[in-house]
């Protein structure tokens, strides 16, 4: 195929996402694994949490941005159908799912921004099973993408797998929040200091799975073997 | 028996290298792992997680410096850059050799005796990296923080006597991103040399501020460290976004 001149620019942002994501989560990840840390005062270890979420802002940003750029750079090579109606649709609810993403993180101690968030778990759920689906009935000859390019397929399907373990890191990392409101009003105490480091170790499970997939995705997406 | 596997392990990537392909764009699966695609997955990582972590530091040296929140707290941020750093540092002190070896399969070829030097020049940076910043107490970890910024400085000025030598000889005339690429390489380490002196005070306010508690001049210095090194840490991101951009688009 011809290196196009778009080509060049979705695949740079392609790249680009992929720093925003895994590379920006490890602050996520190191500043919240502090944050379980007994021996920290309170006000430090809300501060460590707080700047997690913060933080997380920007790989969550980027994980909406691979679906739009992952359409733009699959139709560039021809191995997806897509009118340029549904790639505007794409973008458009690309945009509207960052949207309700960020709003529900941003305003994660209000209670509206909680059931904002709660909206915005069932579309990564919908996201997450379409991809699957996509990529299943594509390999099969009937999906939208070319059935030739099975990396793709295994790029999408993995994608939409990346949502669902997303997806389980919010429902594991649930309880932290109510653990860290009443680590404010009880103080330290052993019960609650298990509640905290609990959700963390569960968390961990779907964290790193996700941080596997993302990788593997990109080997997949460079060597092209499967 | 582990050795056994590890040297196998380093024999399937030497034979995967081999029998590198050339570059290719092909939309379709080939049902191959080349070892060109092996290192440039390695390149891509390194990338990755050098500049990703690069933000997350940048944001918590600025809570470090925020006087709104408790001395703890400070101390803890400056705690945090010092662990996220180490992310940065790693993938700097790879990225040459990964990067050297890419440049065989674009046609750049090197003597057996360069390519040693590239192959070694990885492993030997990357122990000094862990080392000074793992083991900075022993002796060992000691001089090599002591002689870091010597050594940055002998980097940079090796890799652009190199890029001129080569570009001289013409050896770069086919692949002038190449080039790009690790002049750019020099100017991230230049920018990151003059951005570490620069929060030496930084560094130096958080000490005092563990030892002895904040103060109105530690404040001020920390403020005024940071800002000046701002332009450095900007100029690293936008280089290595060039760079990475350069390497997607390969210009000729």
């Amino acid at each position: 195929m011809e290196m196009t001149e778009s080509f060049i620019f979705w695949k740079y942002l392609h790249i680009l996402m992929f720093v925003g994501w895994v590379g920006a989560d490890m602050s996520v990840f190191l500043s919240a694994k502090r944050s379980t840390d007994a021996s920290l005062p309170f006000d430090t270890r809300i501060t460590l949490l707080h700047m997690a979420l913060r933080i997380e802002l920007i790989p969550r940003t980027m994980w909406k941005a691979a679906l739009p750029l992952g359409v733009m750079l699959s139709a560039e090579m021809g191995l997806l159908k897509i009118s340029d109606f549904g790639i505007a649709m794409v973008w458009l609810f690309s945009i509207i799912w960052w949207a309700i993403s960020m709003t529900g993180a941003i305003y994660y101690d209000k209670e509206w921004g909680r059931k904002v968030a709660h909206f915005g778990n069932f579309l990564i759920f919908g996201v997450g099973v379409g991809l699957i689906w996509a990529a299943i009935s594509s390999a099969m000859g009937n999906g939208p993408f070319e059935a030739s390019g099975t990396w793709l397929l295994w790029k999408v399907g993995l994608y939409g797998l990346v949502n669902l373990t997303c997806l389980a890191i919010v429902v594991a990392y649930d309880p932290m929040g109510p653990a860290f409101g009443r680590l404010a009003v009880e103080g330290s105490t052993p019960e609650i200091e298990g509640i905290v480091k609990r959700t963390f170790n569960i968390a961990i499970l779907p964290i790193w799975s996700t941080y596997f997939l993302v990788v593997s995705i990109a080997f997949i997406a460079t060597t092209k073997f499967l | 028996m582990n050795k056994r596997i590890i040297a196998l392990a380093l024999l399937s990537l030497c034979m995967w290298f081999t029998g590198a392909q050339a570059l290719t764009l092909s939309a379709e699966s080939d049902g191959v792992i080349s070892g060109y695609e092996v290192v440039l997955v390695l390149h891509q990582l390194l990338f990755v997680f050098w500049l990703g972590p690069d933000l997350g530091r940048y944001i918590w040296s600025t809570r470090a410096a925020n006087t709104e929140l408790s001395p703890t707290t400070r101390i803890t941020a400056g705690q945090m850059t010092r662990k996220i750093e180490l992310f940065p540092k790693v993938c700097i002190s790879l990225l040459l050799t990964v990067g050297g070896i890419l440049t065989e399969a674009v046609g750049i070829t090197h003597p057996w005796w360069q390519m040693v030097g590239i192959v070694l020049l990885g492993p030997v940076w990357l122990s000094m990296v862990l080392i000074g910043h793992l083991r900075p107490k022993t002796n060992l970890g000691d001089l090599i923080n002591r002689t870091d910024n010597l050594f940055r400085l002998f980097m940079a000025a090796a890799v652009l006597a190199s890029v001129t030598y080569s570009w001289s000889t013409g050896r770069l005339d086919n692949t002038p991103w190449v080039t790009g690429k690790l002049v750019l390489f020099a100017a991230i380490m230049l920018f990151g040399l003059v951005a570490k002196l620069r929060l030496r005070p930084f560094d130096n306010a958080l000490v005092q501020i563990e030892t002895m508690g904040p103060s109105k001049s530690v404040d001020t210095m920390m403020t005024k460290s940071l800002a000046s090194a701002r332009p450095y840490i900007f100029g690293i991101w936008i280089a290595l976004a060039i760079a990475a951009w350069l390497g997607v688009a390969q210009p000729v």
